[in-house]
């Protein structure tokens, strides 16, 4: 796990609101993030981060995923500390919507959510996973009454969209499964 | 050009643009004896109109005291010319107006500001919150932080000039309303290269597409979209309207109307949000 404290990024205003401010501020992240080892998690600190728009969640959420996604070493990306008096959930969830694009926000130790553009079946397999914490597609589909092969797929998806990690076990009877887990 | 008694919104605007273009700009002198009333986006454009024939525009002032007074309050001297003070100062004592005890109106005026191009002035964000919150509006304070701050950045990153804004709120009416403008070239006239032989309102519709266009700026779009997606919570109503390039327009989430059509007109772009309760 790497945390990143935003506030440290932007001192002087401790806004999110002027992209030309915010794109050298994205580049630094992501050159460090590059620089982090396979599977890491990184955590978005929005401790003492004020007001924030669509255009500076789109400069240091959304584009950042876009990265993060095209990536073949997979890191992930968990948003933390939003604040409620700014409303920075809703700011978040409204602008990486609109760029179909999703993010987790850990709302506290064990309880997470997921802001941005998620399908219906999408969420009910990450409720799942962030609930039980490391699964396999066999207990999804079984739990959620769904073909494995159906589930197979949105597990696959929402591991390219760094929503879950992914490992692959060894099973004692020979052959290897993956084991799908969530990011808090 | 006279002015009317009562300079208020964008429509008052829009009459005196297509004025100024019928009349033709060689002769330029902004009467405004008669004016009583201005609000901040009249104040906006006549400095922005001040700052664009700046040596070339003769003002004649208000014969009534009150709206000087308003305009003082709203640092409307602060940021014009000396050759637009000289014109007031011909009817009224300004410098002893800029000199007076000023009641403190934070928590109902945000006074105007400039924009310049390329500098962000981020003070703004907690002058706005502080009005809102002044008045129980906490929970719309972060919305319209949004919504001034992704229109300012608009001006800031591409109108390549420089703008105003300003934020007033009427306890009377429980109305709060948002002034912008810049003295750039006009949303039409900026995109139209991109947009080959489509109407002028389709071209602003494309400016505020509410789902990303990647026929241009993604980043720009991304930005004035968002302004106009957000509905306001509650029973509260919202009207949004922009007039650029000749044309006054209200936009909402679902339509773009064309309010007011005319010439042509090169004079930048002013928005106007206006905010109250429902019925």
């Amino acid at each position: 796990m790497t945390n990143i404290s935003i506030a440290r990024l932007v001192p002087e205003t401790k806004n999110l609101i002027y992209r030309g401010e915010l794109v050298p501020v994205r580049e630094k992240i992501l050159s460090s993030i590059l620089e982090l080892p396979s599977n890491t998690v990184v955590y978005y600190d929005f401790s003492g981060i004020k007001a924030i728009n669509h255009s500076g969640c789109d400069e240091l959420i959304a584009k950042v995923m876009q990265e993060l996604v095209e990536l073949d070493s997979p890191k992930f990306l968990v948003v933390t500390n939003l604040s409620v008096d700014y409303e920075h959930s809703i700011e978040i969830d409204l602008a990486l919507t609109r760029r179909e694009i999703a993010v987790v926000h850990e709302v506290d130790r064990n309880k997470a959510e997921f802001l941005g553009k998620v399908t219906e079946a999408h969420r009910e397999i990450l409720q799942y996973v962030y609930e039980n914490k490391r699964v396999t597609a066999r207990e999804v589909a079984d739990a959620l009454n769904k073909k494995i092969n159906l589930i197979s797929t949105h597990l696959l998806t929402l591991f390219k969209t760094r929503l879950v990690r992914r490992e692959e076990d060894l099973l004692s009877e020979g052959g290897r499964q993956y084991v799908y887990s969530s990011l808090i | 050009m006279k002015f009317p008694k009562k300079l208020w919104g964008l429509q008052s605007i829009h009459d005196l643009e297509q004025t100024l273009l019928y009349k033709g700009l060689e002769d330029m002198h902004f009467d405004l004896s008669s004016v009583k009333m201005i609000s901040p986006i009249c104040a906006i454009w006549t400095l922005l109109m001040a700052d664009r024939f700046k040596g070339s525009l003769q003002i004649t002032s208000p014969e009534d005291n009150s709206p000087v007074s308003y305009m003082e309050r709203l640092d409307f001297f602060q940021h014009a010319g000396e050759d637009v003070i000289r014109n007031f100062e011909k009817n009224h004592d300004i410098s002893s107006l800029r000199k007076r005890h000023r009641n403190n109106l934070s928590d109902q005026l945000v006074e105007i500001s400039r924009v310049e191009k390329t500098v962000f002035n981020h003070d703004i964000v907690s002058a706005v919150r502080k009005v809102l919150e002044a008045h129980n509006k906490s929970s719309l304070a972060n919305q319209i932080v949004a919504i001034i701050t992704e229109l300012i950045g608009n001006i800031v990153d591409h109108s390549n000039s420089h703008g105003y804004v300003a934020v007033q709120y009427y306890p009377q009416k429980k109305r709060i309303e948002i002034a912008l403008g810049d003295a750039g070239i006009g949303i039409v006239q900026s995109l139209q290269d991109l947009f080959p032989g489509k109407y002028s309102r389709d071209i602003v519709e494309e400016a505020f597409r509410d789902t990303v266009s990647a026929k241009w700026d993604e980043d720009r779009g991304f930005g004035l979209g968002s302004v106009r997606t957000r509905t306001i919570k509650g029973s509260l109503k919202y009207k949004f309207q922009v007039l650029t390039n000749g044309a006054l327009y209200t936009i909402s989430d679902s339509e773009i109307i064309v309010e007011r059509n005319g010439a042509w007109a090169p004079f930048g772009t002013y928005y106007e949000i206006k905010i109250w309760e429902g019925v």
